[in-house]
């Protein structure tokens, strides 16, 4: 299976299994079908907790190079224990933006500590939608908010998530022209809220 | 142009309020008292209840009841000084040992398990109770003496008949089995038994036909 | 019904679940992240773990409320007349109906920003400083304690819908943060009128409602520093009735707080 290099090798401040951990790189591997023979470092940082959480996806020598907060995989409800489903989603996210980084329509993105929170965001649910296409449940909702506030809640900023949502994004070049063309977040906090918005708060 | 001079009668053609009622200014304050008594032991028992009922609909809808009803007895203590009485709280009292030990029993159930007994005893005995002996009231007394009465009395109704409706939906919505009809059916068994030994809400004579009909403390006033 | 019900019959669904103080206290992670210095503590939407941290204390917000409403039900209900009037019930009451709103509240903006009853843990402090059988030093505790508490919460989350521009948060937040202020009014009154004769009750229930201040300010949890995720919220508590010397005590007690939580990770870090 993946070529896997794990960061520590063994947990010793959270319950996770090392063991487990590859186990689920390899689920996530296969349900996207990514190439088995995929090099991956895989870094969990568990001295963060939930909710603490954080994540980069870089390539480093045709590696994918995997960050993440320990908090990223946590229980929400039982403290240092692991989270497959939550574990699964951020694997799958993380592992299908590394293969993005890899081809070549992805060629001039920055690294993820330069891509701008909207960028970032964009591009995370385009490789969120395709996790859900390849059987990984994740919590759509979540992802809307989280998306909202980095790309502003907007109609621009909607109608680009659902753009990215159908697959709309397949080249860097597109999600950073995507962001440009976005109306700025500044310019929504003095607005009132749409009809949409009120709607839905109370449903 | 309307001429002001004109006299014109006091009541317009259309205004058929009259004089006769059926309570004297001692029995609407009693009958005042006795509701505020018992607005008073219902908003403290849904309180209470609050916290020991799980299903988060049915707290939400006690917290906003348990309201309802602190106001409905501060609007009747504040009627209670028009009606002669300067100290609301000494005319603030139950009808009769029945109704305390009726009011007793109603707020007994605690347990997480209880809420259908909870609820039954609330919407299926005393409201529809309450909105019964508020009508008859407000059906009864004077429309032109009693007024202030008549108008705190039909905002309270407006109140008890919107809670009583939703506190039923919550009620069918609970109730799904032979068992939970049967201790539905069994609370409110018990409950009733209680609250007619009472007389109704406000003793004996709450609806008119209490076993006193003598007419001493239902004097009609004739014109 | 009995009188003075213990938080552990409080009564919840299966959802719930509730928040074992000892796991946290022995989690070995607290020691070292004490050791690494990870920016602002403060709730700004720029930080990578802004939806988390903001989702969590939305839950956080959300269970609260509940037991807010739990608290105030209780005290309709606790005592008898004379302990309590009537009027003082009245605003229980009221505030019941307030909690109640606020947790409908909660729960649509939960959904909104992508959390759910249960996803995380409920700590029951809130309710357990209801327990206290005096209602002076209940409405101490509960209602210019915590109650204040709410105010700073409301008041940072409400700063937080601004600076992410999210319109629904801050709109949500401006009309809890406006009950809130009356609710500690309603603490200031009756502790007030209650102990207006009995300066040493008055005076433990003062003393009560500093030591739930200083809870609730653990670790550095709220405080005027950038190292509090919840940040003192001067202008709507004066609105509420504190005077500058009673808003300088809680900001005191924050910072010893603070120094408390440095000290003890220290020596188990
Ligand atoms: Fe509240
Ligand atoms: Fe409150």
């Amino acid at each position: 299976m993946a070529n896997l290099l794990l960061i520590p090798e063994e947990f010793t401040l959270v319950l996770f299994e090392a063991s487990r951990m590859r186990e689920l790189v390899d689920e996530v591997i296969l349900a996207i079908d990514a190439p088995s023979d995929l090099e991956i470092t895989l870094e969990i940082d568990e001295e963060l907790a939930q909710p603490m959480t954080a994540s980069y996806v870089d390539v480093d020598d045709g590696r994918i190079a995997l960050w993440y907060s320990g908090g990223n995989f946590e229980d929400t409800k039982k403290a240092r224990v692991l989270d497959e489903e939550r574990a699964r989603r951020e694997l799958g996210v993380g592992i299908l933006r590394g293969m993005d980084r890899l081809s070549p329509e992805f060629a001039g993105a920055p690294r993820d500590n330069e891509l701008s929170d909207a960028q970032r965001l964009l591009w995370e649910v385009s490789a969120d939608a395709r996790c859900v296409r390849a059987g990984i449940p994740t919590r759509e909702d979540r992802l809307r908010y989280v998306y909202r506030l980095a790309c502003g809640f907007s109609d621009t900023a909607d109608a680009a998530y659902e753009k990215a949502w159908s697959g709309g994004f397949t080249t860097w070049q597109s999600i950073a022209d995507a962001v440009a063309n976005m109306v700025p977040t500044a310019e929504t906090t003095s607005r009132g809220i749409r009809r949409d918005d009120l709607r839905k708060i109370r449903e | 142009m309307v001429d002001g001079r004109k006299p014109r009668p006091a009541f317009a053609p259309w205004d058929r309020r009259a004089l006769p009622g059926l309570f004297d200014v001692e029995e609407s304050a009693r009958r005042v008292g006795a509701y505020a008594w018992l607005e008073m032991r219902l908003f403290e028992a849904l309180g209470g209840w609050i916290a020991t009922v799980p299903e988060l609909d049915v707290k939400l809808v006690l917290g906003r009841h348990c309201f309802h009803h602190a106001w409905h007895a501060e609007q009747l203590q504040q009627r209670l000084p028009e009606l002669r009485e300067m100290n609301p709280a000494r005319l603030t009292l139950p009808a009769n040992d029945g109704i305390v030990a009726f009011a007793e029993a109603l707020i007994e159930p605690e347990a997480a398990e209880q809420t259908i007994e909870k609820l039954v005893g609330v919407f299926r005995v005393l409201l529809p109770r309450t909105i019964a002996a508020y009508t008859y009231h407000l059906n009864g007394t004077s429309t032109i003496t009693d007024a202030p009465t008549i108008r705190t009395l039909n905002f309270l109704l407006q109140d008890e008949f919107e809670d009583w409706r939703e506190g039923e939906m919550l009620l069918q919505s609970l109730i799904t089995t032979p068992e939970q009809i049967e201790r539905a059916s069994n609370r409110a068994k018990s409950l009733e038994s209680l609250i007619v030994a009472a007389g109704g809400i406000a003793g004996d004579g709450t609806l008119g036909q209490g076993t006193d009909e003598s007419g001493t403390k239902s004097e009609a006033v004739s014109q | 019904m009995k009188r003075f019900l213990p938080v552990e019959e409080l009564a919840r669904d299966e959802r719930f679940i509730r928040s074992n103080i000892a796991d946290g206290f022995s989690d070995p992670r607290n020691g070292r992240i004490q050791q690494r210095t990870i920016s602002t503590a403060r709730l700004q939407p720029d930080r990578a773990s802004a939806p988390d941290r903001a989702r969590s204390l939305m839950h956080g917000i959300f269970v609260g409320e509940i037991q807010a409403l739990e608290a105030a039900g209780r005290t309709t209900f606790d005592f008898d007349d004379t302990d309590a009037p009537f009027a003082l019930k009245l605003d229980m009451a009221r505030q019941c109906w307030d909690e109640s709103r606020h947790v409908e509240i909660s729960v649509k903006l939960g959904e909104h920003m992508g959390t759910e009853i249960g996803e995380y843990t409920e700590a029951t402090f809130l309710y357990e400083a209801a327990c206290v059988t005096d209602p002076a030093m209940r409405l101490a505790g509960v209602n210019r304690a915590l109650e204040g508490l709410a105010i700073d919460v409301f008041n940072t989350m409400k700063d937080f819908g601004e600076a992410s521009g999210d319109p629904i948060l801050k709109f949500c937040e401006d009309w809890m943060l406006a009950d809130e202020v009356t609710h500690v009014k309603m603490g200031s009154d009756w502790l007030r009128r209650l102990t207006e004769r009995d300066p040493e009750r008055r005076e433990r229930a003062l003393e009560f409602q500093r030591a739930v201040d200083k809870l609730f300010s653990l670790g550095g949890f709220r405080g005027e520093t950038d190292e509090s995720p919840i940040q003192i919220a001067r202008r709507f508590r004066e609105l509420a009735g504190f005077d500058t010397k009673e808003i300088d005590e809680i900001a005191g007690l924050a910072a010893d707080a603070l120094d408390d939580a440095r000290a003890l990770l220290g020596q188990t870090g």
